[in-house]
């Protein structure tokens, strides 16, 4: 069993910040090789995902229980942000090797330290179409 | 331990390389049938052009069914005897670039009953090898059959070029995440990472100085690719059509001029676009200039426009910052990209012909908005987007992108 703790409860951070806590884990089968820790960010909605491994560090063959601290600089882009279509998260990711058993614990970057709404707006001008002649009045 | 890693997302494994041998297959198989049912017989009929004429003798005219069980189809046989000097030889070919057989027995008669066993022709023959002749050589529209295997040879490009994209994209993943991978000696020591940096910064300051932008797609490069998508769809529907009409009218013309009708629609629709899109590139064109390409979140910029000859045609002209979602996904075999606006900031809305050719404003981006994304599939775009009302004509429609990048704490973009 693997847990992630971070040392700020909200989860909420600035660019530049430091995102700081510890993996803990326990009874991790004989035969894990290694555990990953990632700072990863990646998209959901409607389009496909997006997504990006920003750091990657790795414990090798860690003892069936154990502890490893971490502490990441926030980077200052992409935003934590949620609109109509398409929402960006940032999470920290522990997964063990070869298994592929993963926790995860979703935090969000942004420069006001709470995540960006993007609400839909309506296009006030006329819709653009293909054959439309304008007949000004 | 109880999910599935999202930064592990399903391996690509073989699928692309399995993507990019069906697209080489069909590519090369595309390119033979084009090459023997096109090129070649185009090849032999302008060289057949300089063939001499000489008299012949039709020594046999039959057709033969040849019934299998995949149906019936006849073939028109005709051999013909002409003299080279003193030789006499024996030809059996009809056209370079008609089919001598058809699953209609009605084509296949045609052709032998202009060639009745016994009768006098005339034919051609290469004076280099005489033994090449042939009886017809004026030119047949059924060749453009011969070009559909091109299409064949398009989806096999189309095939390896997506393959190869995310084969590429899987090495470059498995590349980048091996170099950010770093073990400590012990676990006492954190496992440490400095703030990162990436490409959309070199981006930012590449477009942070004053600009005129540039439109997000060129009108003449519109109507190019509309004009040539007009010409390739047309051609294809329309000289099927001529050459079903041309074998007279009896139910199976009538069936695929039915089955053709939506296709006619959709040709007839693209030549509309296409018209619509020239009268378009006589629109006045609008240049939009900033105080820089790459604005901030929260930050104020200054825009100016300048419209070119033809003011007076605008009746009505807007000028808005709009920032959008775009997200791209599968939907079956389709591709589709979803557009949602969510930021409107309006510049200029004004019918007065001072204003509309030229003017200046200062423009601030909302604090809590969300600065310029762009994923492989999802984005976050801005733009300032111009319309105009031209009456009885196209309007002008026009999007110039430009970039926003995130309001960094203090201290933190200096680093930048």
């Amino acid at each position: 069993m693997i847990r992630i703790n971070l040392d700020k409860t909200s989860g909420n951070y600035r660019p530049g910040e430091a995102i700081a806590g510890s993996v803990r884990w326990v009874d991790l089968p004989a035969s894990t090789l290694r555990i990953d820790v990632r700072l990863i960010w990646y998209t959901v909605g409607k389009g496909s995902r997006d997504l990006e491994v920003v750091v990657n560090r790795s414990v090798s063959k860690p003892a069936a229980e154990g502890q490893q601290a971490f502490e990441f600089a926030a980077p200052a882009r992409p935003n934590s942000f949620s609109g109509t279509l398409i929402s960006l998260l940032w999470a920290i990711e522990v997964i063990e090797f070869p298994d592929q058993e993963a926790e995860q614990l979703e935090i969000s970057i942004t420069p006001t330290g709470s995540e960006i709404i993007l609400t839909p707006t309506k296009d006030l001008s006329r819709k653009w179409s293909l054959f439309r002649l304008s007949s000004y009045r | 331990m109880n999910a599935k890693p999202i930064s592990e997302d399903e391996p690509v494994g073989w699928t692309p390389v399995i993507a990019m041998l069906i697209g080489l297959l069909l590519l090369a198989v595309g390119l033979v049938l084009w090459w023997f049912f096109f090129v070649r017989p185009l090849q032999s009929f302008y060289q057949s052009q300089n063939w001499t004429e000489t008299d012949c003798r039709i020594v046999w005219s039959e057709i033969k069914d040849q019934s299998d069980s995949d149906g019936s189809s006849f073939q028109a046989i005709v051999r013909y005897q002409y003299t080279v000097g003193l030789r006499e030889l024996t030809g059996d070919r009809i056209s370079f670039l008609k089919a001598t057989s058809s699953p209609k027995k009605s084509e296949v008669s045609r052709m032998v009953a202009d060639y009745p066993t016994g009768s006098a022709a005339r034919c051609f023959y290469d004076p280099q090898r005489p033994e090449q002749s042939v009886l017809e050589r004026s030119f047949s529209h059924p060749i453009w059959f011969g070009m559909l295997p091109l299409m064949l040879a398009v989806a096999g490009s189309v095939f390896y070029y997506c393959g190869y994209t995310a084969y590429a994209s899987n090495q470059r993943k498995q590349l980048e995440l091996s170099q950010l991978v770093q073990t400590p000696s012990s676990t006492e020591q954190p496992l440490t990472a400095p703030m990162s940096r990436s490409q959309a910064d070199a981006l930012d300051r590449q477009w942070d100085v004053p600009q005129k932008l540039k439109p997000a797609s060129s009108k003449w490069f519109r109507a190019i690719a509309i004009g040539i998508f007009a010409l390739f769809w047309n051609g294809v529907t329309w000289t099927s059509l001529f050459s079903t009409w041309g074998q007279g009218s009896n139910f199976f013309s009538l069936f695929i001029t039915l089955f053709m009708i939506p296709f006619m629609l959709v040709g007839i629709f693209v030549v509309a676009a296409l018209i619509h899109q020239l009268l378009a590139l006589l629109n006045p064109g609008v240049e939009i200039a900033l105080s820089t390409g790459t604005a901030v979140v929260g930050g104020q910029f200054d825009i100016a426009w300048r419209t070119s000859v033809g003011v007076r045609r605008i009746r009505r002209m807007s000028i808005n910052i709009e920032g959008t979602e775009s997200a791209t996904y599968q939907q079956g075999t389709d591709t589709k990209t979803d557009i949602q606006l969510f930021a409107v900031v309006p510049v200029l809305e004004s019918t007065s012909p001072e204003q509309i050719k030229f003017g200046n404003a200062q423009i601030q981006i909302p604090a809590d908005t969300m600065h310029t994304f762009e994923g492989a599939h999802n984005k976050i775009l801005w733009h300032v987007r111009v319309r105009g009302e031209i009456p009885c004509w196209p309007d002008v429609d026009e999007q110039y992108p430009f970039r926003v990048k995130p309001n960094y704490p203090v201290g933190l973009d200096d680093q930048n």
